[in-house]
């Protein structure tokens, strides 16, 4: 363009406007309005209104302003969850240990806090599986060295602490002894394929609070345990060397405080025998350990 | 004063997840606590008033505000002494009739230009036929107060000089100092705008020479402000989007197309695309 005999704007962009470099954006704020809906997204390639409101993987943000301010893609992931799966497996091994299933629903069943009581002391990778229909998709992972102190005898909802623990496992089996009429040596004979521990445990029962040991509530916190331990439910033992056993209480609990004069020091001794692996699943759920969807357990 | 019905009163702070993908696991007292914590996209409306939302959309309207959505008409006044529309030479807009109720309490506010001296610039109260019953004038920051409509007035006209578009406000009652009410909705989390990217709103119901959307990084911003502007000799106003972006180096503005002002009930799509740090900007109807 010529202007007053000069050559003026003679690029084809000259007039363009300055570019104008804002990154990093990470607040947007709408206002002044009636408003149906909000999207960003990384694609650039249309400038024809509307735009691809679905959902992939340009989209930025997406608020449809249908009765919340959900602005991400928590609708688009409700339609492929209906159910949250929990497992772990400890490092180095490939047998997972399902723990939970929850039902997913609606967006806030996606937050949540669950215990592991039945962790042994080892390392363990943990797992949130997404199911629909029964088929696994994208899974959340993270591992952890589990670890604590003493000793803890555990149910679904519930756990005792124990200090000073004595525990003296028995490997048993089952066998007959027969001796033949004209023989120098018996004959053994192993009818059944038992192999289970059976234990002896003595120690001392107290809770801590704030990591201090509670001595005031002792003989409540013992009262407790022992409704606990006669109320016929497997349990999960286990020791912060890394032992664990499902088990069932077979004796009468006994609380002993002649060799301490001090306030709230006891021993208690009872006895249990393993019932069942306490890695696997369907023998927790069976023993009313833990919740899994059955028509999703394969 | 009317409220929408069909609405459901929401909540001013609601957080939504929208990816869950943290897992946090942690020793408690001989458990492993396992965490699922979800990344957030998290909306916040303002605390100030409440913001009404339905299956659909959301109301960021200025509801208070008489004013809010009142067709005004370009380089006029209302003549306070007669309540009669006059043209203006001082930048200023008579707004049209504005339902009130009879010998009840208004508060104007946000008034700042003093165009005193030069047009007798004011507001005038009007029976259900229209006629003019009395008025006041109004020119700065010294007529923002307290005024009672008379017994038999049912309407109520303005004059407002286009700076004061923006902040002016006529509200029920005698609320002194009020604040400007500004409904709004922020994204602040789960989100990053990076580089090249494609904005768009459909919304409705725009209020005049306001900002209707910022983005912002914490120091530099881009903003859209909905205008009404003419834009030829005799023709009549029309709507338009302006865009400014600021950073510490430049400020960028362009204009979208003028188009047909829509009616409050018309939705409309307003498109901005960002590449390579230019803007495009296009407003259409839906």
């Amino acid at each position: 363009m010529f202007f007053l005999g000069l050559m003026t704007v003679g690029y084809v962009h000259s007039a363009d406007i300055t570019p104008t470099d804002i990154n990093n954006i990470s607040v947007v704020t709408i206002k002044n309005q009636i408003c149906d809906e909000l999207l960003i997204t990384k694609d650039t390639s249309s400038f024809v209104s509307p735009l691809n409101s679905v959902w992939n993987s340009e989209t930025l943000l997406d608020a449809k302003f249908e009765n919340s301010l959900i602005a991400g893609n928590v609708s688009l992931m409700l339609s492929q969850i209906d159910n949250l799966r929990i497992r772990r497996r400890e490092v180095n091994s490939y047998t997972y240990t399902v723990l939970a299933d929850i039902p997913i629903t609606k967006a806030s069943d996606l937050l949540f806090s669950r215990y592991d009581r039945f962790a042994r002391a080892t390392t363990y990778q943990y797992d949130l599986v997404t199911m629909l229909n029964g088929v696994e998709g994208a899974i959340v992972s993270n591992t952890i060295e589990s670890s604590f102190d003493d000793f803890y005898i555990m149910e679904k909802d519930t756990g005792y602490h124990g200090i000073n623990i004595e525990i003296t496992p028995t490997r048993n089996q089952n066998s007959t002894v027969i001796t033949p009429l004209d023989g120098k040596y018996p004959v053994v004979i192993y009818n059944t394929s038992m192999n289970y521990d059976s234990l002896n445990i003595k120690g001392m029962f107290i809770q801590l609070v704030n990591g201090e040991f509670d001595k005031a509530g002792a003989w409540k916190y013992r009262d407790s345990m022992k409704d606990f331990l006669v109320n016929h439910k497997p349990k999960i033992i286990k020791y912060s060397d890394g032992r664990i056993w499902l088990v069932s209480i077979v004796d009468n609990p006994s609380d002993d405080s002649s060799n301490y004069n001090a306030e709230g020091y006891t021993i208690m001794t009872f006895s249990a025998i393993s019932v069942g692996d306490a890695s696997d699943s369907q023998t927790l759920f069976e023993a009313g350990l833990i919740d899994i969807n059955q028509d999703y357990y394969y | 004063m009317s409220v929408d019905s069909g609405y459901v009163v929401f909540s001013v702070d609601f957080i939504a997840p929208t990816n869950w993908s943290k897992l946090v696991l942690e020793n408690s007292d001989g458990m492993i606590k396992l965490s699922s914590n979800v990344t957030l996209i998290t909306g916040k409306s303002n605390t100030s008033s409440p913001t009404y939302i339905d299956d659909t959309k959301i109301d960021l309207t200025s509801r208070n505000n008489l004013l809010y959505g009142v067709s005004v008409y370009t380089d006029k006044f209302i003549d306070y002494k007669n309540g009669s529309e006059e043209d203006s030479i001082d930048d200023n807009y008579a707004t049209n009739y504005i339902s009130i109720y009879p010998s009840t309490t208004y508060t104007i506010s946000g008034l700042t230009f003093d165009s005193s001296g030069v047009e007798e610039t004011g507001f005038a109260w009007y029976n259900v036929n229209g006629d003019f019953i009395s008025g006041s004038m109004l020119s700065g920051s010294s007529s923002n107060g307290i005024y009672n409509s008379p017994p038999s007035a049912v309407y109520i006209k303005l004059t407002l000089n286009s700076r004061d578009l923006p902040t002016a406000q006529l509200i029920l009652g005698n609320i002194p100092n009020p604040l400007l009410e500004n409904n709004y909705v922020t994204f602040d989390e789960g989100f990053t705008i990076a580089s090249d990217f494609s904005l768009e709103i459909l919304g409705q119901k725009f209020a005049p020479y306001s900002p209707i959307a910022e983005l912002s990084n914490g120091n530099d911003k881009i903003e859209l402000l909905w205008m009404l502007g003419n834009f030829t000799v005799g023709g009549t106003q029309q709507a338009y989007v302006v865009l400014n972006a600021y950073n510490s180096y430049a400020c960028s503005r362009i204009c979208s197309t003028p188009m047909t002002i829509p009616f409050d009930t018309v939705q409309v799509y307003i498109l901005l695309n960002r590449v390579n740090n230019l803007f495009d900007l296009k407003v259409t109807f839906k």
